[in-house]
């Protein structure tokens, strides 16, 4: 007999469910890609500076050399043992993974089991949350405030900690150095490995670089990514981790997808050994810089005065906390049909929280555009 | 030092050359620490370009041989046995068959790859430059896929026999993403898969890391296995390659292919088809793919570019109806987000300007020829063995005879230059009658036909061998 309602059915609607509850703010922000809309919804780096020239000059050197074949999973060796130098390890220590995003979406495979709690911050970035709820994580979220994650409130109890200690998605903030050192002892006390995500170390632009959780301390597992120095059309990141823990992700990553794309990896490698990457992170930070100032500035102007936010050192994101009673998904609706967007807060808690917050992306448009952007924003508040 | 390059040979000069060091380098003549010649030095001494020994030192040096120093030199590096062993060298897994062209060999018939020879290089570096030149290339781009991309391969599948509009097409990190998402999206850990064997390593190693049991399916009785299978479990899934299955080359008939979709529907389980082969076609004719005749959206259909034009691309997609789509995008886009847009647009360009016909008119057969050859060659040196003549693909798949002991095969003849795949990588069980899976792409066939020579020579001494036997004497 057919007993088979139940399985596919479930299949359906677990895959609808969570469908649903992104979808409305999805349909917002798909209208948010129309040209003369003005954007602080995205994740994206500012387009108008990619390295275009560079990238298409390496990719023809490339395309006559042996980039074009199948490769090892662990990654393009002279680019792995460029980080290992880089960091202080071993070529070992090294995955290149297919973006930041799989870094994560390996390290659901190996270490998330259905049920599994794993400890993140409050707000987290979003895709973290998707990459491993799709392995059965449950969530536990612990506050920030300016200076990061408020780690004498941490629990004591989870397979792992998920941060982002340097200008943090959504919030900006940044865990200072005294919460880094006393977050690593909380480590080893419990035993509760740390997972350090370091998208935007690179792009600082005022204050004194503070070390990674992994320079503290060997045992932190370590992520970092070319999509915000290079470009995110390359999809290369690093994971640096024990000899076997990289093991067991390189034989999930192996099934995965064989391996990341040999030519994207010799791009990186190219340009980043060349010295290219570090002086194009100096223009960056500083076209950042204008433009954090320019939302700063607007929002002082614009929004309600008891305004709350946290002025990031680098990054790009600006969190914005408004009244209590003010609804942000509300407001974004308002909004839209001015053709300016945000993501609303509560989008970045694993249970939902904030409904009065906002996240800014301000790297993505040009200051001019950025005030007047603010401006509408505020009107619809 | 005396190198042989071949100016006449379709290998590339500096693989020849990377190759020969290789060698230099596993024998022990170029020992631990050695200085190698400067590039400069090589180049005048070989009549080469700097760039092509540059290349092959890049080669070499990305693999662990060698070690250059800025300032001091390039020399060879301190672990004499070569490239430090990963544990995945498991012999015969895929990660070796990954690795496989790494490793010098006279005869390179381990990977079940499209020969360097025939990558469109030009036109590809063309194709770039042209998506480098459109809007937003380097930006992260939709999950789903680039749209001139899906509509290029909604076109080209047309000669698959399939129609399917853009929107029921994803775009993956290679097929391999494509069944890791259907898998996961489709079954549940701990939950059996139906898996017809022998199969293609990498779907033994995506249940084994999804913890997902295998129920095996001999692929020659497959329609019967199935049915077996169903009537004592609930598998929600089964992983068939049924155009020039990997390894076997089987191609099943029409009535095979109906008779799996009248089971899917009978006993509710979803089929991914895996067509990575399909353009690898020696027959003058071919029937649908299981996915043109689904009627019940139960088909997930994945292939790639990776077997007909570059595997380095790591471009393949995915065909499934539009809500099952949904929910496959959702992993993907948890997994890794998107694919990279740059190279989506390189092959939407690529495809767009009709090179993608003109390329497999060019190389199926050539490759054909090739195993032809290879066949015959085979029937004269290997006549111990039990083989087809594959239909399609670049692979023979050899049951070997009575008393020859697949591993002890295997490893004299990677000794002796010839490297194959070995039949345990194809089952999740190890199992008694050996098998190896040759791969003949990346030859011409006169070194096929001493490839076969070596083997049928080794097949011999193998038989040969005095076996142990009887009781020590006390």
């Amino acid at each position: 007999m057919k007993d088979t309602l139940g399985l596919n059915w479930e299949h359906r609607f677990a895959s609808r469910a969570d469908h649903m509850k992104s979808s409305a703010i999805r349909e917002l922000l798909k209208l948010a890609e129309q040209p003369d809309f003005i954007s602080f919804a995205g994740g994206f780096p500012a387009p108008e500076f990619f390295p275009a020239r560079e990238i298409e000059e390496t990719l023809a050197r490339l395309c006559d050399s042996d980039s074009l074949q199948y490769g090892p999973t662990e990654g393009y060796r002279p680019l792995r043992q460029l980080w290992a130098d880089r960091l202080g390890g071993k070529v070992e220590e090294i995955l290149i993974t297919t973006g930041s995003q799989q870094a994560l979406d390996l390290l659901g495979k190996v270490l998330v089991e259905p049920g599994s709690t794993v400890l993140v911050e409050n707000p987290t970035y979003l895709a973290a949350l998707q990459a491993w709820r799709v392995y059965g994580a449950k969530f536990a979220g612990t506050p920030l405030d300016q200076d990061g994650l408020q780690v004498d409130n941490l629990p004591t109890q989870g397979q792992f900690l998920y941060t982002i200690p340097t200008f943090q998605n959504p919030s900006g903030a940044t865990l200072s150095l005294q919460r880094r050192h006393q977050l690593i002892e909380w480590s080893h006390k419990h035993q509760i490995p740390l997972i350090e995500d370091d998208p935007y170390g690179a792009l600082r632009f005022e204050g004194e670089p503070l070390p990674k959780l992994v320079e503290l301390d060997p045992n932190v597992v370590h992520l970092c990514t070319y999509s915000k120095t290079l470009a995110p059309s390359l999809r290369v990141g690093v994971l640096v981790g024990a000899p076997e823990l990289i093991c067991k992700l390189v034989q999930a990553k192996q099934a995965t997808d064989l391996h990341t794309s040999t030519l994207n990896q010799r791009v990186a490698y190219e340009l980043d050994t060349s010295g290219y990457i570090e002086k194009h992170v100096m223009e960056l930070r500083q076209v950042y810089k204008q433009r954090r100032d320019a939302m700063v500035a607007a929002v002082r102007k614009y929004f309600p005065p008891h305004t709350r936010m946290i002025v990031p050192q680098g990054g790009m994101f600006l969190w914005l906390t408004l009244d209590h009673d003010f609804d942000s998904v509300a407001a974004l609706e308002r909004c839209v049909p001015h053709k300016v967007a945000y993501v609303p807060g509560n989008n970045f808690h694993p249970h939902g929280g904030d409904p009065h917050t906002m996240r800014l992306n301000f790297s993505n448009t040009r200051p001019e555009m950025i005030e007047e952007g603010i401006r509408r924003i505020a009107e619809e508040l | 030092m005396l190198l042989v390059l071949d100016r006449s040979d379709s290998l590339p000069l500096y693989r020849q050359l990377s190759q020969q060091l290789k060698g230099l380098i596993e024998n022990g003549t170029l020992a631990p620490g050695t200085k190698l010649p400067t590039v400069r030095r090589l180049a005048e001494d070989h009549g080469l370009t700097r760039l092509t020994v540059q290349s092959a030192f890049a080669e070499l040096q990305d693999q662990g041989w060698i070690q250059s120093t800025v300032g001091r030199g390039t020399f060879v590096s301190a672990q004499s046995s070569g490239p430090p062993p990963s544990r995945l060298e498991v012999p015969g897994s895929l990660a070796e068959l990954l690795q496989a062209t790494d490793r010098p060999a006279r005869f390179q018939l381990a990977q079940a790859a499209p020969s360097e020879e025939f990558y469109p290089r030009q036109e590809w570096k063309a194709c770039l430059q042209a998506a480098l030149n459109q809007d937003g290339s380097l930006n992260y781009g939709t999950i789903q896929g680039d749209e001139n991309l899906r509509s290029q391969i909604s076109r080209i599948l047309l000669d698959r026999g399939l129609q399917v509009p853009p929107e029921q097409i994803l775009i993956t990190h290679g097929a391999q993403q494509g069944m890791d998402i259907t898998v996961r999206a489709l079954s549940k850990p701990n939950q059996p898969v139906l898996l017809e064997t022998p199969c293609y390593p990498g779907a033994l190693e995506l249940l084994h890391t999804l913890s997902r049991p295998c129920l095996e399916v001999p692929v020659e009785q497959m329609v019967k296995a199935v049915e077996e299978q169903c009537r004592r479990h609930r598998p929600t899934l089964l992983y068939t390659v049924p155009t020039f299955q990997n390894p076997t080359g089987l191609l099943a008939s029409p009535a095979q292919r109906a008779a799996l979709l009248a089971l899917a529907e009978r006993y509710d389980f979803y089929i991914l088809e895996d067509d990575v082969w399909g353009f690898y076609n020696y027959t003058p004719s071919l029937p649908p793919p299981l996915k043109a005749e689904d009627r019940h959206g139960r088909v997930i259909y994945v292939s790639s570019f990776s077997k007909t034009l570059m595997p380095a691309l790591r471009l393949g997609f995915v065909v499934a109806s539009e809500e099952l789509l949904q929910s496959l995008s959702q992993k993907k886009h948890a997994s890794d987000l998107v694919c990279s847009l740059l190279l989506q647009r390189g092959l939407a360009e690529y495809l767009k300007r009709g090179n993608f016909g003109p390329h497999l008119s060019r190389i199926v057969p050539i490759y054909k020829q090739r195993r032809d050859a290879f066949h015959q060659a085979l029937l004269e040196h290997a006549p111990e063995c039990s083989f087809h003549l594959p239909p399609g693909g670049l692979s023979h798949w050899l049951k070997l005879p009575a008393g020859v002991d697949e591993s002890a095969l295997f490893s004299e003849a990677c000794h002796q230059g010839l490297v194959c795949a070995r039949g345990a990588a194809f089952y999740p069980m190890p199992r008694a009658q050996g098998y190896l899976r040759l791969s003949f792409g990346g030859h011409k066939p006169a070194e096929l036909e001493k490839a076969a020579a070596l083997l049928g020579q080794l097949l011999r001494a193998a038989r040969q061998r005095p076996r142990l036997r009887g009781n020590p004497l006390v």
